[in-house]
């Protein structure tokens, strides 16, 4: 009887407050600014967020709006912000910065500026799934040759440097602080190493005609050149390991729902989940590379 | 005289129609000719489909009339192959098991890897993260989609409920999946226990920070099935399929889709590891 009683109680009290707690999710909504949604990355990141996240949100490309527009942007009274790209960061920073803002998209987001309720996905692959792919395909690649500059690319280099290592890989970096010495260190590099990492440096490269030039050094030597740019797969690199995009969107919106749900993540700022991986196995079969055809599961695309 | 040329106009305009329709006709068979491979994964998000449809159409282009169709959704999946009686289907041990008896399938193949046809999945946690309480409260990495991983989760998990609420973190690759709970993407990882002994071989040091929190029990690898009237027609193609690990080309596409090669579908061991 009492236990009827109770139940009754309960439930009185739950269907009550249904109502309100229903109101109190839908206030829960994400505001998500997209620097630019016509370019295919961001579009793609976008639309893999949407599809993931179950909390309302409203959508807004930086692109098209126009200054009177940003007086109704700011009126949402958005429990979150999801920026794509740095343009939507700044925007965010200088008219949310109270808010949790999560960003994605951005080269190198240590250049921003992180709020305290800063969160984010970087835009470069954890420095281990390059070198753990390459260990994979490549098992007989040992040594590999890197030129960077201590002004832009320290980190990254000493970042795989010790990641390769815990793989028995050993990175052999080159200093470059004016873009003269790249091709006669890159020689260098040539004479000692089984394969080239080109990383994205503006000191190293400054302009495509180096770029072209290393590849072309590359390739007289018949040295594979590795990378994490979808773009150098055209040009003759023979691995490159990328960011998988769509999963950059799928991370935003778990993070996102993680920190509505007040699960906090361990780490602030997260590498990316997923990677693409482009096999250039024409090239490799001209340097006479060998491969391990067990690893050929992991590879996204075969050029051949 | 201006009749005349009329006349000619006419005539081979309608024979210009003529040809054009009859050249869209012979292209329209020889389409519909084509036996289709109809392939979807839910447990692993395959996604190299572009280069997995060009190896396969190749390769296959050899023998006779037969083109590749991957598919990266369950429903237009399944959409397509409704009705379609001539036809061959590639899906996951998983997803066999719950389409066998609406679509009236027979299994034909089954893949192996490592002189195995069965995987066992396993959960993975990391460092921080010390039990099963802890990991349901991220999110777990899979790579396969969220329906096939909470029904896994269901599966292996003491607290049913879990794998309802948990969050899912689809990423493409096992391999990815590994990473991420290495390296504090995710709580947790499904995965299978073939994936996390390659990682033992190549990158021992991670290996040795990852614990195993469940396992599933053994489930078959990827089954080539037909519908019921289409099984002896399908022989050819089954044929082709069993015998391309023999030569280094045939090895590479199989070894894209995660295989070593496939074996005939033994119903006497094989039927027990069916699921659904």
């Amino acid at each position: 009887m009492r236990l009827g009683k109770t139940i009754t109680l309960v439930l009185t009290v739950y269907f009550l407050f249904l109502p309100l707690m229903s109101f109190g999710a839908e206030k829960s909504k994400i505001l998500l600014i997209n620097s630019n949604a016509s370019v295919e990355k961001y579009k793609v990141v976008q639309d893999e967020f949407k599809k993931n996240i179950s909390v309302p949100t409203i959508e807004v490309n930086l692109e098209t709006i126009r200054g009177e527009d940003i007086e109704n942007i700011t009126s949402h009274d958005a429990k979150l912000v999801y920026c794509i790209g740095s343009k939507a960061y700044s925007f965010a920073v200088k008219y949310f910065g109270n808010k949790e803002i999560i960003f994605s998209s951005i080269l190198n987001y240590r250049r921003l500026i992180l709020t305290p309720k800063t969160y984010g996905i970087s835009n470069e692959p954890h420095p281990r799934m390059p070198a753990y792919i390459s260990c994979s395909i490549f098992p007989t690649v040992k040594r590999i040759g890197m030129l960077y500059s201590k002004e832009y690319t320290t980190q990254w280099f000493e970042s795989i440097r010790d990641q390769a290592k815990e793989l028995e890989i050993e990175i052999i970096g080159k200093v470059v602080s004016d873009p003269k010495d790249t091709e006669p260190f890159l020689k260098q590099l040539l004479g000692t190493c089984d394969a080239i990492w080109l990383i994205s440096d503006p000191l190293v490269v400054p302009e495509e005609k180096y770029l072209l030039n290393m590849l072309k050094l590359c390739d007289t030597h018949k040295k594979p050149v590795f990378s994490y740019n979808e773009t150098f797969a055209e040009l003759g690199a023979v691995l490159i390991v990328s960011v998988d995009d769509p999963t950059i969107g799928r991370q935003a919106a778990d993070m996102a729902s993680g920190l509505l749900s007040t699960q906090k993540n361990s780490e602030k700022v997260q590498f990316p989940a997923g990677s693409q991986v482009i096999l250039n196995l024409k090239k490799a079969k001209e340097y006479g590379l060998e491969y391990n055809q067990n690893a050929l599961g992991v590879v996204n695309t075969i050029i051949k | 005289m201006i009749k005349k040329f009329a006349f000619f106009f006419r005539l081979k305009a309608v024979i210009g129609l003529l040809l054009i329709s009859g050249s869209f006709y012979i292209a329209e068979c020889r389409a519909a000719d084509k036996i289709p491979i109809c392939f979807y994964s839910s447990e692993t998000n395959i996604n190299n489909f572009k280069s997995l449809k060009m190896e396969f159409d190749a390769y296959l282009s050899k023998f006779g009339s037969y083109e590749f169709q991957p598919f990266d959704n369950r429903e237009n999946f399944e959409k397509h192959i409704r009705d379609q009686k001539k036809i061959v289907i590639l899906v996951s041990g998983w997803h066999y098991g719950k389409i066998r008896n609406q679509y009236s399938l027979k299994p034909l193949l089954v893949g192996i890897l490592n002189g195995k046809n069965f995987q066992k999945r396993i959960l993975l946690s990391g460092e921080k993260t010390p039990d099963m309480d802890a990991a349901m409260k991220g999110s777990i990495a899979s790579s396969g989609n969220a329906e096939y991983t909470k029904s896994i989760l269901r599966e292996i998990l003491s607290k049913k409920d879990a794998a309802d609420s948990v969050r899912i973190l689809t990423v493409p690759k096992d391999v990815d999946a590994l990473m991420s709970v290495g390296f504090d993407m995710a709580k947790a990882a499904l995965t299978t226990e073939s994936a996390f002994n390659t990682l033992k071989t190549l990158d021992p040091i991670l290996h040795k920070k990852l614990k195993i929190l469940a396992e599933g029990k053994e489930s078959l690898l990827p089954i080539l099935a037909s519908p019921q009237e289409f099984v002896q027609e399908s022989e050819k193609i089954v044929n082709i399929l069993k015998n391309m690990p023999k030569d280094s080309a045939g090895m590479n596409i199989i070894k894209m889709l995660d295989l070593d090669g496939f074996k005939p579908f033994d119903p006497s061991s094989d039927d027990s590891k069916l699921e659904g």
